[in-house]
Formats: C-alpha cells, structure tokens, sequence
C-alpha cells in the first residue's frame, strides 16, 4: 500500500518532505491552493508520480486560484449557473483532461461535484456531466493514462447498506475506469474517528471496490488511514492541516464563513497512533520516564525539544516529522491482510497499554490527544476479520 | 444551595478572591487565552523582577472529568492547578479524589456563601512548559487598558520559578486547606 501527500497550504513542506525525507509515493495536487501556472512548473519528476484532484466539488464558487484553472466552469461560460453544467460539460472535460496530460500525471482524475443533499438522480448526474464527457474526451485522444472516479461517500451513505450496494453496481457499470480517488465525508466532532460501525462500513466498501479490481486511492485520511489498510486500499493520504486529513467544502468557499482559527499543532507519536496537542509535550516528557519511546526520533525530533522551540502552526518540523513517521509506519505494514490486522490489533493493544502507563504517571490527556479511538479501531478490526472469515475471503 | 449556572459561580468567586487578595504583588487575570486550554482565573505573584508563582483554576459546576482534564492543561504555565467546584456536587468528586493526587491538581469547593475550602492541595511544581509562562509574561504587559508592567520591567522579568521558595499565593491558599 502507497501513501500519498494530500496537498493543499503549505504544499512547499508536502515538496520538501517528499524530495528531502524520501517521504510518499507521490502528491495530490490542490488547485484551490496553487495558480496553474505555479504547478506546471513544478519538476515532471514529482508531478508524473502525483495526481491532481481537479475540485469541481463547488462549481459555481470561483476561489482566486481555481479561477487560474480554465477547465473551471466560470472561465468557460460567463455568469455560469449549473443548468449550464449541460451546454458546457465537454468543454470543461477537454480541458481538464488536457491539463492533467499536459502535466503528465501519473493518472486522469475524473472530478465530482459535492452535493450536501444528495439528489435522487445523483448517479444520472454524475455520469451525464462528469464520466460520460471525460471517457468521450480520454478514449477520442487515446490517451493511455489509467482514469480514477472522484466520489465522496458521505456518513450517512457508508452506513446504508442498501445505498453502498447500488453505488457498487452502479460502478462496476463504469467499465473503463480503472479505480476510485475515494472521498469519505464524515461529520465526527472529535479528531479521531471513534465509531467501530462506521469504520467497518468503509472496511467493507473499500474491500468491495477492491474485490471488483478497482485500483482504490483514499483521500483525505487521518491516522485511521493505518486502520482502512486492512481492506488493501492501493493508498491512504497523509496531510499537514486538519483540513487535509478529513473532507469539508468550506476551503472551496469564496467567501469561507468563519475565518478558520489558528490550529495548534500536533506532534505524531506513532505508538500511540494520535496526534497529541503540542501543549501536552512538556507534561509527558516531564512525568513520563521513558518519553522517548513515545516521540519517536526524527530529524526534526531535537530541534521541537529544544526547551525555546517556539511551537506554531507555521513552523514546519511536526507536520514533516508526521509525514515522516506516517509514512514509514504505512511502510512497515505486513503485506497480507491477514498479518496486518494482527499485527495493526496488537499494536493498538499495545498503545493502549502505554496509554495506561501515561495515566499512572498522572497525564490526564483530554478526547483528541487521548487513546479513546483505539478500542473502537480494535472492534472495527475484529469485525471486519469476522466478515473476511464468514466469507472466506483469504482467513 | 447551588449555583444556578457557571456564570454565577464565577462571578462571586471573582468577588471572594478579589476581597481576599489586597496584596498589589498579586495579579488576578480571567480567562487568559492564548494558553494551554482557558483557565477562569489566574493568579501571578510578581515582584520587581520576576513572576514569583501562577496558580490557575477552572471552576466548574458537576463535570469533575472534563474540569480536570483542563486543570491539567494549566500545569503547562502554573505552579499549581485547581479544580473549584460547586460544593453541591463534592459528594460525587470526592470519590475519585485519587485521580486529582495522581495528576496533582488541587481540588476545592465553592458555595454561595463564599466558602472556599481545598480538600487536597497539590504540590508545587514547576510549570511543564516555558513557553506558555512565557506568553503569561507578554499577556500581563499587554492588557491594553491597563499595563500591569512597564516594557522595561518586562524584559528584566525572569521566568525561572523557584519552587522551594515561599511565596505569599501558596500560603494564602493554604489557608481554605480542610
């Protein structure tokens, strides 16, 4: 399984880190967060591993930089309006395909639209504006780069069986796409998801993509990107901001409704598979003995421990010290489905007995940097290893 | 009789210390943000030189875990943290007083007749982080209305708490100790 940078501000640490930390398999690319001219000058090298996430989610928004992007449906038509959508939906898949050969990305992303409300036609929709025009388009150009649906499931879908089932049948109708650029949208209130149901859901919709050999990149994962590995997606995504690391619109909003307050950061620790609120270091390095095993060596390791490291959401060591350590836990999972669910529960079993050891010392860690997460990741995983066994899918 | 909402509570809390406290060393800061988490008081004992000593305090009503979960935060930046609760709800916390000792956050109570009791008094420490401290130096010469410090002051202020030192918040407090 590949990991992929999923970009957006501060797309120069996603860069540095893929170059200088050997961190990735590649990037995807946000044009909400980079004029076009400033991403085709990025080096081929990277951009031929990378793919572009075209973000039509908001077609009538027109956020400056997309605006650089002239598959975006405003510099088609002037005062666009989705009844538009029809007049114009070759046009935009021209020159979006274009784009992204141009760009010799690694694939042609298939982009969607969001809708809050799903419509009753959504299916219809989808195929009339978006993967009717791009297969006309890519299949008339012959061009040879492998085709990835963008689609966004959002909670209330992934735990509707009957819905998840019309939604693979309509899939598997698309035959010539080669994969899925997956989108889960949830609304959880907390950093980590903390729903064993709902993960299994997403277990079992990844794995029926997979089943179906659709290759399956998941954007916009957190930490449970680790866990979502079990039902062998071909990638997981790893992003700086929290905006990075779970789906919302609001950074495709001209105009975002509340300005978006400054996050504080989060150092990764991999034992405990959390990010853990920068505030909570000194205490555990303090109480805890042997914090050294729970802030894993990086090379950005000595300098946030220096006593005046000035910790802000600006500087760049914790999210490249994350995509480091992210990237090489992804790196270490055993490559059968079988041996990481085990290997994934007995680490999650282990974390939380070091979870334990942290309360001993008197660390009270509030609900986003704490291990609460893992006893429903545990349940998820054991559900999902009862499915595969019931239906003798490899255990 | 208990409090009716959080509001009530602090605002006669604010009043007890506000009487209790006449020493000019002592500051009393509400609702710092900026910090590790908001605490509902602060109190700075400075002198000419340094601040001396912080102790910070979440009040709270019933919910004992999440008020001490936030006190924990505040040790980043205190000597000493409190929990104050409604002295209604002491039956119910005092029974996990085990965990406030494991944290070593203090645990108190509050009641509106303005009694103020400690049941256990943390001890002191020093506070796990510089950088917050820090931000408390800059926060006390920046209340726009009225700096407490002077810029020059404030750059001869040092932060290095000296623990074993007596300091006049920690006897004051003692003082409510049950």
């Amino acid at each position: 399984m590949e990991v992929y940078h999923q970009t957006g501000y501060r797309l120069k640490w996603n860069i540095d880190s893929f170059i200088d930390d050997g961190t990735g398999s590649g990037l995807i690319f946000s044009p909400v967060n980079i004029t076009s001219e400033k991403l085709s000058k990025i080096p081929d090298d990277i951009k031929k591993v990378s793919f572009f996430d075209p973000q039509l989610y908001l077609p009538k928004e027109s956020k400056e930089k997309l605006l650089t992007y002239d598959y975006f449906p405003v510099n088609i038509v002037n005062d666009f309006q989705t009844s538009d959508f029809d007049t114009i939906k070759y046009e935009i898949a021209q020159r979006c395909v274009d784009f992204q050969v141009e760009n010799n990305f690694r694939f042609i992303v298939i982009p969607t639209r969001y809708y809050k409300t799903i419509p009753s036609d959504y299916n219809e929709q989808i195929i009339k504006y978006f993967v009717e025009p791009f297969l006309k388009y890519h299949s008339s150009k012959n061009i040879d780069k492998e085709l990835l649906l963008t689609l966004i499931v959002n909670q209330s879908q992934i735990m509707n069986d009957e819905y998840c089932n019309e939604l693979l049948n309509w899939l598997t109708g698309i035959q010539e796409i080669s994969g899925i650029y997956l989108i889960f949208k949830n609304d959880f209130q907390t950093k980590q998801i903390k729903n064993s149901e709902y993960l299994y859901k997403a277990l079992l919709f990844i794995n029926a993509l997979k089943i179906n050999e659709f290759l399956v990149y998941l954007g916009y994962t957190n930490i449970e990107g680790l866990l979502y590995s079990v039902a062998n997606p071909d990638s997981v995504s790893m992003g700086s901001y929290e905006n990075l690391r779970r789906f919302g619109v609001k950074r495709f909003t001209q105009i975002e409704k509340n300005i978006p307050s400054q996050p504080n950061p989060r150092l990764y620790s991999r034992q405990l598979f959390q990010l853990i609120d920068y505030g909570y270091v000194g205490a555990i390095k303090t109480l805890f003995k042997d914090w050294n095993l729970i802030f894993e060596d990086s090379k950005y390791h000595p300098l946030m421990f220096e006593p005046d490291y000035n910790w802000h959401f600006t500087k760049p060591e914790p999210y490249k010290h994350f995509f480091l350590v992210f990237s090489s836990q992804v790196l270490a999972l055993p490559a059968s489905v079988n041996d990481r669910i085990d290997y994934l529960k007995d680490a999650f079993t282990e974390s939380l007995l070091m979870y334990k050891e942290l309360e001993e010392v008197g660390v009270v860690l509030d609900e986003n940097s704490d291990g609460s997460h893992l006893s429903f990741w545990i349940t998820a995983l054991n559900m999902f290893k009862k499915y595969l066994k019931e239906k003798n899918y490899g255990i | 009789m208990e409090f009716k909402s959080e509001k009530e509570m602090a605002e006669l809390f604010k009043h007890f210390f506000q009487s209790s406290i006449k020493e000019s060393n002592i500051e009393i800061l509400e609702e710092v943000k900026g910090l590790f988490g908001i605490p509902d008081c602060i109190l700075i004992e400075k002198n000419d030189k340094s601040i001396d000593y912080i102790i910070s305090i979440e009040l709270k009503l019933k919910n004992w875990k999440r008020a001490l979960k936030q006190a924990f935060k505040y040790r980043s930046f205190s000597n000493e943290s409190f929990v104050v609760m409604d002295e209604a709800s002491i039956k119910f916390v005092s029974k996990k007083l085990d965990l406030f000792i494991k944290s070593n956050i203090g645990l108190a109570t509050f009641n509106k007749n303005k009694e103020f009791k400690i049941h256990y008094y943390p001890k002191k420490s020093t506070p796990f982080s510089n950088m917050f401290a820090k931000k408390i130096k800059n926060y006390l010469f920046r209340e726009e209305d009225k700096p407490v410090v002077s810029k020059k002051q404030l750059n001869n202020y040092n932060l290095k708490f000296n623990i074993n030192k007596s300091n006049c918040l920690s006897s004051k407090l003692s003082f409510y100790s049950v």
